[in-house]
């Protein structure tokens, strides 16, 4: 079995429905992340080379680290992965002059786009050659405007089986009772600092999780260190967590509905395809609606022909229903997917 | 607090605990859960606020029969009706 790092495993987590190729909010806040879990598996990997573990560390994570990795500007450890190296020189660019590993951790509020390009360059690589990790199209790129405009949007996708093993065995361990490991302390405070702590568990269980952070600050040194640190923005995130709560509203039967009637609510669910002529028949648009789809990558399978015909598209059922779409006062003809509630 | 066990290590050892059990048989956490629940695998807890540790040969085999049983049909009473008794 491959077994994959730390960061690794949180890169799988916080990428999985990121866009690929443009810079959004949501991506720049799991970017930082990932440096920061870099940084932090580099002290892991440390800890066990010396024989150390984290309760040894006097101070926690600062002591430890601080001491073994980070004393002034050299680092004792030398970074096998591309991503460690891309995250250290993105965080040592300028000297340490803080406590160790902390201070650097607090950097990774304040990378470059430039920076976090390349590190996350360096994370999808080795996952895309593993299979851990896919680029997938969105199908917003074949609504008119995008298409028209020339706009690709492509995202990430973690394979099905790795994210699912991820995910679940870090509920078992949080949820569960007993103590933790390092990893599942550190990846705790990653997916807090993140935002993606809503994507695994659910609001009860969030609940619980919030006693055991409080449990594991006054027990464990490592939590001590980790859990005062803040790397998102406030604003950020707040941005982040209603662009979630709002996919999720309208994903549900009702919202499905309003988002038909006013696609501007909620753009990626709301594509029109527009058709080669005017008044075309049943079969035309059709035709014109599986071309495009084709065209830019999608599976795509006609399950029920008709006036509204039944589409499957990467498993996922839309209705393609019949509309116009008035643009500078020229009407232009076309379909609106509509995704079917039940599916 | 102490490392996470790799795979490797996890394979070789007597017990393991339900975060192992699911990289090890990529069975849902839930779904573990519920069975642990429902008295189908057997555990031991030393205190009660410590983790529950599976025998691992044990609960591995009796997961494939747990699912050899769901595939000839079976409905979840049934089958736990079938393993304890």
């Amino acid at each position: 079995m491959n077994e994959r790092t730390l960061a690794e495993n949180f890169a799988l987590l916080a990428l999985n429905g990121q866009d690929s190729l443009h810079k959004t909010v949501a991506k720049t806040v799991s970017l930082r992340c990932m440096a920061a879990a870099a940084l932090l598996e580099l002290y892991l990997e440390n800890s066990t080379q010396s024989g150390d573990s984290c309760e040894s560390s006097s101070g926690g994570l600062s002591g430890g680290l601080s001491a073994a990795l980070f004393e002034a500007d050299t680092i004792a450890v030398i970074p096998s992965r591309s991503y460690q190296r891309e995250a250290l020189a993105a965080l040592f660019k300028k000297p340490n002059k803080g406590a160790g590993c902390l201070s650097a951790l607090a950097r990774a509020t304040r990378l470059s786009s430039k920076s976090l390009l390349a590190i996350e360059r360096a994370f999808v690589e080795p996952l895309f050659e593993s299979g851990a990790l896919e680029e997938v199209p969105k199908l917003l790129a074949c609504d008119l405007l995008f298409d028209s405009s020339g706009v690709d949007i492509r995202e990430y996708r973690a394979e099905q089986a790795a994210y699912t093993a991820i995910a679940d065995s870090l509920r078992a361990e949080l949820l569960e009772e007993g103590p933790l490991t390092d990893e599942a302390i550190i990846l705790l405070w990653l997916l807090r600092e993140s935002g993606c702590l809503h994507d695994i568990f659910s609001h009860d269980e969030l609940s619980i999780l919030g006693g055991r952070m409080v449990a594991l600050y006054q027990s464990s040194p490592l939590a001590r260190s980790l859990y005062t640190l803040v790397l998102h923005r406030t604003l950020e995130t707040t941005f982040k967590r209603f662009l979630h709560i709002k996919q999720a509203a309208f994903s549900t039967p009702v919202g499905v509905g309003l988002n038909f009637v006013f696609p501007v609510f909620e753009r990626s669910q709301s594509v029109f395809v527009d058709t080669d002529a005017w008044f075309s028949d049943h079969a035309a648009r059709l035709a014109a609606l599986e071309r495009r789809l084709r065209e830019h990558g999608h599976n795509v399978s006609v399950l029920q022909t008709g006036a509204v015909p039944l589409i499957k598209i990467d498993n996922c059922l839309y209705r393609a229903v019949p509309t116009a779409q008035v643009i500078s006062r020229v009407p232009i003809h076309g379909l609106r997917l509509r995704k079917c509630p039940l599916c | 607090m102490s490392r996470q066990r790799t795979l490797e290590k996890i394979i070789q050892s007597e017990y393991v605990s339900i975060g192992e059990l699911v990289r090890l048989s990529g069975t849902r956490y839930s779904t573990l859960k519920f069975y642990t629940e429902e008295g189908m695998l057997a555990f031991e807890q030393e205190e009660e606020k410590l983790t529950r540790r599976f025998p691992r040969e044990q609960t591995l085999a009796r997961l494939r029969e747990i699912s050899s049983l769901k595939q000839a049909g079976l409905s979840i009473p049934q089958i736990k009706n079938k393993l304890i008794h």
